[in-house]
C-alpha cells in the first residue's frame, strides 16, 4: 500500500479517534481579542499561559498511552497497540500524528495571523521607558507618537499585530516541535508521566516566575519577541529547520520504541 | 507461505529485571489453532506481544512468517492479524471510523463478513464505542484482525472481562470463524473449554516457562499420574525422568510425568521396588499440575 494512502487513513483516523482535541484551538485564539480590540498595554500582547495547552495536546495525539493507568480496562489503552499493528509503516504513522498535531496546534496562530492584516498596523501604550527604547532600537519603522503632552508612552509599530501574531505562530511551531521530541524522548522512561506533569507545570508558571524574578528590565518574552523582530527570517528558518530535523528524529526514535 | 509462520527460538524476555519469558521455543504449523493455556502473569501476552512487534525479545529470535515483527512494515502486517487483550482504542470514536480504518488500510478487507456481523450483533455504525457492550466491542476488536483475511492471527484473550453468557456468545462465533479461516491462529486464553474446543495444538505456559507444546491428544496420552508405593526401601529422593511435579509423604510419591520419556511407569516401580497406579489425566488436571509452583 502506497505511503500516501496510509497517511491520508491515518489522518482522517486521527481525526475521528479523539473529538476533544478541537476544543484546543479555541484556547489557542487567545491574542485575536487583542489583535481586534486593541490591547490596553504591550505586555498584554505576549499572552503566553495557554502555552502548556500545546504540550498537553503534542501528549494527547502522539502519546495517549502516557496517559494510561492500567492494563485491563477496556478504555485506558487509547489505542496505541491498535494502531501500531495495523497494516501501516511506523515512519507514516509519526508523520500522521504530527501533521495532524500541527494542524490542530497550528490553526489557531495561523487565523489569528490572518486576522491580523485585517489592522496590520499597531498602536500601543508601552509604560515602561526601558521596553519602550528597546522597541524603538529593535523594530524597524516603530516610533512615539506625538502627544500634546511631552512624555508620550504611546508607540505607533506599522504591520506591529502582523508581526505580533507572527510571534505567537512562531512561538506555538517552536513549543510543538519541541513538544514532539520531548514527548518521544521521554516515551522509554519508566517515570516518563511524572517527566510530562514536571514540564507541563513548568511551562505554565515558568513566564510567570520568571517575570517576577527579572524586576524592572526587559522581560525574557518581549526581549526574545524583539530578537524574532529583528532578525525574523533566520528565526523561520531555524524553526522550519528543527521541525524537519526533528521529524526526522521521531520517526527514527519511534521505529525503536516498544509499545 | 512458510511451513511454520509463527516461530519462536530462545525467547527470553525480562521487566524491571524480573524474567517474564525463560528461553522459550516453539513452532506452531501452518493453517493450524494453537492454544496457548497459562495462569494469569503466566507470560502468555508477553508472548503474543513479542510476535505482534510490540516488544522485542531480550535474546532470542521471534519470527512472524520468516520476518522479525517488530521491524515488519505495512506490506508484512496486512497478512498478521492481531487483536489485543485491551480496550480497542479512544472510546469516544465511532465504529465507522474505525471500520473506515481498516476498509482504508487493507486491500483485503473482508466487507461482506464485516457487515454480517455488525448486523448480527446490532452494532450500528454510528455509536461510539463507548456506548457498545463489553462483548460488542471484542467483537469489534476481532472483526478488526480478521476482517483483513490475515495469514496470521493473534488473539489475545479473545473473551477477557466478559461474563459467562456474552463469552459464550462471542467466544462461540470467534471460534468458529478462526476453524473456517484458514489461517494460522495462537489464541491466548485460562479457559480450558475454549481450548478443547477448537486448538489443534496447546502450549502451557508457567512462570514464563513452556512447559508443554504439542497436540491435545497426544498431550492427553502421554501424560499420567502415577502414584508409587509400597517402597521396600522407603521413598527414593530421586525424581523420575520426565516428572513434571513430585509430592512425596512419609511412603509414597505421587509423581505427574510424561510416560514416554525415558524410563516407564513399570520400569520406575521395578527399579524402586514398589507397586503402582497410574490414572490418565484430563486437560484440567494437566494444567493444573503444569502450572503449579
Amino acid at each position: 500500500m502506497n505511503l500516501s494512502k496510509q497517511f491520508w487513513a491515518l489522518i482522517r483516523y486521527q481525526a475521528a479517534v479523539s473529538p476533544v482535541v478541537w476544543v484546543f484551538p479555541l484556547s489557542f485564539c487567545a491574542p485575536l481579542i487583542f489583535i481586534w480590540r486593541g490591547a490596553p498595554s504591550f505586555s498584554m500582547l505576549f499572552f503566553t499561559q495557554n502555552l502548556f495547552l500545546v504540550v498537553l495536546l503534542g501528549a494527547l495525539l502522539l502519546a495517549p498511552e502516557m496517559f494510561s493507568q492500567s492494563s485491563t480496562n477496556q478504555t485506558v489503552g487509547l489505542g496505541a497497540e491498535f494502531i501500531r499493528t495495523r497494516a501501516v509503516d511506523k515512519s507514516v504513522l509519526v508523520r500522521a500524528k504530527a501533521a495532524f498535531f500541527f494542524i490542530v496546534g497550528m490553526v489557531a496562530p495561523v487565523g489569528v495571523l490572518l486576522a491580523s492584516l485585517r489592522s496590520p498596523d499597531l498602536r500601543v501604550a508601552i509604560y515602561s521607558r526601558v521596553i519602550r527604547l528597546e522597541c524603538l532600537r529593535c523594530i524597524p519603522g516603530s516610533a512615539l507618537v506625538s502627544d500634546s503632552g511631552a512624555h508620550s508612552n504611546l508607540v505607533s509599530i506599522p504591520l506591529g499585530n502582523v508581526l505580533i501574531a507572527a510571534w505567537h505562530a512562531w512561538q506555538f511551531l517552536a513549543l510543538a516541535v519541541a513538544v514532539q521530541v520531548f514527548v518521544y524522548l521521554i516515551y522509554p522512561c519508566k517515570h516518563r508521566r511524572f517527566l510530562f506533569w514536571a514540564v507541563i507545570i513548568l511551562v505554565s508558571l515558568g513566564p510567570a516566575i520568571g517575570s517576577l524574578l527579572q524586576g524592572n528590565t526587559v522581560p525574557w518574552d518581549e526581549r526574545l519577541f524583539f530578537y524574532f523582530a529583528a532578525h525574523q527570517a533566520v528565526a523561520w528558518i531555524a524553526a522550519l529547520g528543527a521541525l524537519v530535523l526533528g521529524q526526522a528524529w521521531c520517526e527514527h526514535r519511534y521505529a525503536q520504541l516498544e509499545q | 507461505m512458510s511451513e511454520t509462520p509463527i516461530q519462536i527460538l530462545n525467547a527470553s524476555r525480562s521487566f524491571d529485571g524480573v524474567p517474564v519469558i525463560r528461553a522459550m521455543s516453539v513452532s506452531i504449523k501452518a493453517g493450524s489453532i494453537y492454544g496457548f493455556l497459562g495462569r494469569n502473569g503466566s507470560g502468555k501476552t508477553t508472548t503474543i506481544r513479542m510476535l505482534a512487534g510490540l516488544i522485542r525479545p531480550d535474546a532470542g529470535t521471534v519470527r512472524i512468517s520468516g520476518n522479525d515483527p517488530f521491524s515488519i512494515g505495512a506490506e508484512e502486517r496486512q497478512r498478521l492479524g492481531y487483536m489485543s487483550e485491551r480496550g480497542l482504542v479512544n472510546p469516544l470514536i465511532r465504529v465507522k471510523a474505525v471500520l473506515r480504518l481498516g476498509r482504508d488500510l487493507y486491500p483485503s478487507w473482508n466487507s461482506e463478513l464485516v457487515e454480517a456481523l455488525v448486523l448480527k450483533y446490532g452494532i450500528s455504525p454510528q455509536q461510539r464505542l463507548t456506548a457498545l457492550s463489553q462483548g460488542n466491542q471484542r467483537i469489534l476488536g476481532f472483526i478488526m484482525a480478521i476482517a483483513p483475511r490475515p495469514s496470521v492471527l493473534l488473539l489475545d484473550e479473545p473473551a477477557a472481562n466478559l461474563d459467562v453468557v456474552a463469552r459464550r456468545e462471542v467466544l462461540d462465533d470467534i471460534l468458529e470463524l478462526i476453524r473456517d479461516c484458514g489461517c494460522t491462529v495462537l489464541f491466548s486464553t485460562h479457559i480450558l473449554s475454549d481450548v478443547e474446543r477448537v486448538a489443534d495444538e496447546i502450549g502451557i505456559l508457567a512462570n514464563g516457562t513452556l512447559r508443554v507444546s504439542e497436540p491435545l491428544d497426544s498431550l492427553k496420552d502421554s501424560i499420567r499420574q502415577v502414584r508409587f508405593f509400597g517402597f521396600k526401601g522407603g521413598v527414593p529422593n530421586a525424581d523420575a525422568p520426565g516428572s513434571f511435579r513430585t509430592v512425596r509423604s512419609k511412603d509414597e510419591m505421587t509423581v505427574t510425568m510424561r510416560i514416554n520419556s525415558g524410563a516407564t511407569p513399570e520400569e520406575l516401580a521395578s527399579r524402586w521396588s514398589c507397586q503402582l497406579e497410574s490414572r490418565a489425566l484430563n486437560l484440567e488436571d494437566i494444567f493444573v499440575e503444569l502450572s503449579r509452583n
